[in-house]
């Protein structure tokens, strides 16, 4: 009895975990064709061109690996914080700062090109950590939730990255005249990531590979992981165990806007070759990155793959939308509610609904 | 003095929708559903609003479009939350990003562009002059063509007190928000009562909606709602969910917001301006929570 009991909690955990995902995205997708026929478009040319426009040929495919990698970053960064039950959304912020000093020490920093590199990766680990922490002295000197605090923090970074990419860092090379975003100066090409091979995607990717699998690491393998996740999970267990709750809070937020950082970085060293103003905001990569962390449950592995997948979304998306005029928007529409449905526990409450109904007609023990 | 006139004009004009937003959110917070949806409800809302107008030229209709699209919004918000125990964070920002996607595919869907829909030929809302101040010069450019939601907001703002802090049913969404199973052991049925609460605050964000595209002339940008939902959580946060309190602390923010704007031209850069409302919300939070604490130490 007590053995059957377990089996079937164990399966319908299973179910629950593999189910959710899929329902979310064939919902996700089935509301995102209505959207597409309403437009008196087809939905299936349209999703095919989607596919292949993310997967299909080997550039394509690095695009959406290129487009993966601060996404992937984002992510990491919000499972770190997230796990630690610091609900933190600062990842947009920290990753604009961190674009900005990979741009400003890569360009002004006299030192050989192959320094430059690191330097502009430290720096852009430093400048994410140091925000990410500044909003956790805000949580734990003034109480500032945050929630409100890391929103308004994003909004904050992104303006003055505006204003040192308009005036002083603006790029000495830039036309007046001519009707672009401002930007930085543009890098010597030995300062930016190589492809790891020629046509490939950039070593930014690896790194971030190699990030998803040290977070996981320090999640599963070191003591670190299960403090950061007792003092998520019950603050006062935490504190009765001997965790000092204060460290925990700046070494967590620290790690997650190093993370954030090196994300920003990647889009400069490996992809811009510059600070473009509003390229990270316009593109959400933090949000993307936090809807697959999402998605994943604060999984390192599933954000990996989850990002992955985002991304594919949303570079498929411009094939689509360059082939069959239909307006990229479409993907954002897709990409809500995947995270709308997910965000539910239906499976559960589904299965909790029918057990009731059971014991309401005396129908057996459950 | 006409320059003070006109910056005290546009700090009205600042709160009011953050204002109306906030009393939503004072709700939600009272009744224990966090609702960080707020900016893409107010942005839906306005979109809808600012289509309605666009296509039925019906300002009435387009105001009644707006409340409902924003109490459908919220309702799902909500019914996601405490129906299907979602989690708010994730709910809210799911929310976002469609309200964002869907009114940016709509906009180029119907209108072709992605920037800003601005036709010449349509008005916004009505305008609505106060008899007597009228004819006050100073005082007639302060309350200068603002509308009658923009009047409006301040009236609800006491409304919600009295409804919250001087009726049964205010008492009930309180009570259960201190302690559901308390409520629900009172034979209060916690969750109808939280979504029901809910939605029919969230017809205040129309009403803010509206405020954004037909409350000077009728126009629709995109992402018009520039973090205001996100901002008015900050005020409800700041006035702990009290609609007379909402008031002050959306003042604060509709205040900074427009003196960023009229220092548009001097020295200082406009990038950095544009900081000072966001700098100011977490400074006012700091503080207020600092002094809090302090003024507790003291008691103790």
């Amino acid at each position: 009895m007590n053995n059957e009991r377990n089996w079937r909690r164990t399966l319908l955990g299973i179910v629950d975990t593999v189910t959710q995902p899929l329902i979310a995205v064939l919902i996700s997708f089935l509301l995102g064709a209505v959207v597409i026929l309403v437009i008196g478009k087809n939905p299936l040319l349209a999703y095919g061109e989607m596919i292949r426009g993310a997967f299909g040929k080997q550039v394509y495919l690095m695009n959406t690996l290129k487009r993966a990698t601060p996404i992937i970053m984002g992510g990491l960064a919000v499972c770190m914080a997230w796990r630690s039950g610091y609900e933190a959304m600062g990842g947009e912020g920290q990753m604009i700062l961190g674009a900005v000093a990979a741009a400003l020490v890569g360009y002004y920093l006299p030192v050989p090109g192959w320094l430059r590199i690191p330097a502009a990766m430290l720096a852009a680990a430093a400048a994410g950590a140091v925000y990410s922490m500044f909003s956790g002295w805000l949580f734990e000197r003034f109480d500032v939730t945050f929630v409100i605090s890391t929103l308004m923090l994003n909004y904050i970074a992104n303006y003055f990255a505006a204003y040192l990419c308009n005036y002083p860092l603006r790029d000495p090379e830039a036309n007046v005249y001519q009707m672009q975003n401002a930007q930085t100066g543009k890098l010597p090409e030995d300062v930016t990531l190589p492809p790891i091979i020629k046509g490939w995607v950039h070593w930014g990717f690896v790194i971030a590979v190699v990030a998803v699998l040290v977070t996981w690491f320090l999640f599963k393998k070191t003591s670190f992981g299960y403090k950061s996740r007792m003092g998520g999970l019950n603050p006062r267990f935490a504190l009765y165990g001997g965790i000092d709750a204060r460290r925990m809070l700046y070494l967590v937020m620290a790690l997650s806007g190093v993370m954030a950082g090196l994300g920003g970085s990647f889009e400069v060293l490996g992809s811009k070759g510059r600070y473009v103003d509003q390229m990270i905001f316009s593109t959400g990569y933090a949000w993307t990155g936090m809807v697959a962390a999402l998605l994943a449950n604060m999984n390192p592995v599933g954000t990996l793959l989850a990002s992955i997948l985002l991304a594919g979304l949303a570079v498929g998306g411009s094939t689509m939308m360059l082939n069959m005029d239909i307006p990229l928007e479409v993907c954002n529409i897709i990409e809500g509610i995947i995270t709308l449905f997910m965000s539910a526990r239906m499976i559960r409450i589904a299965a909790g609904n029918v057990r009731r109904r059971k014991l309401a007609k005396g129908g057996g023990e459950v | 003095m006409t320059y003070l006139a006109q910056v005290i004009n546009s700090t009205i004009r600042e709160i009011t929708p953050i204002l109306l937003v906030a009393l939503c959110a004072g709700v939600c917070s009272k009744v224990q559903v966090f609702n960080i949806a707020l900016e893409g409800t107010l942005l839906m809302s306005a979109f809808f609003a600012f289509l309605t107008h666009y296509f039925l030229r019906n300002i009435f209709l387009s105001v009644a479009v707006s409340m409902a699209v924003a109490m459908g919004m919220t309702l799902i918000m909500s019914t996601f939350i405490v129906r299907l125990k979602g989690q708010p964070m994730i709910v809210g920002m799911a929310l976002n990003t469609f309200a964002r996607g869907f009114t940016t595919f709509l906009l180029s869907v119907i209108f072709k562009t992605k920037g800003a829909v601005n036709p010449s030929d349509l008005k916004g809302l009505t305008k609505f002059d106060l008899p007597v101040i009228k004819r006050i010069p100073f005082l007639s450019t302060v309350f200068g063509s603002l509308t009658v939601i923009d009047y409006l907001a301040f009236v609800l703002a006491v409304v919600m007190f009295v409804i919250m802090y001087r009726t049964v049913i205010g008492f009930r969404l309180r009570a259960l928000g201190i302690n559901k199973s308390a409520a629900s052991s009172l034979g209060i049925n916690v969750p109808r009562y939280q979504i029901l609460a809910t939605t029919l605050s969230g017809s205040m964000i129309g009403l803010a909606g509206c405020l954004l595209t037909l409350g000077r002339n009728a126009m629709f940008i995109q992402d018009i709602s520039g973090a205001r939902g996100y901002v008015a959580l900050a005020a409800n946060n700041l006035c702990k969910g009290h609609p007379l309190g909402a008031m002050i602390s959306s003042a604060l923010f509709g205040f900074t917001t427009a003196l960023a704007r009229s220092l548009q031209g001097t020295a200082i850069r406009q990038q950095l301006l544009q900081c000072i409302p966001y700098i100011a919300t977490i400074a006012a939070m700091a503080f207020y929570n600092a002094y809090a604490r302090a003024k507790a130490n003291r008691k103790l």
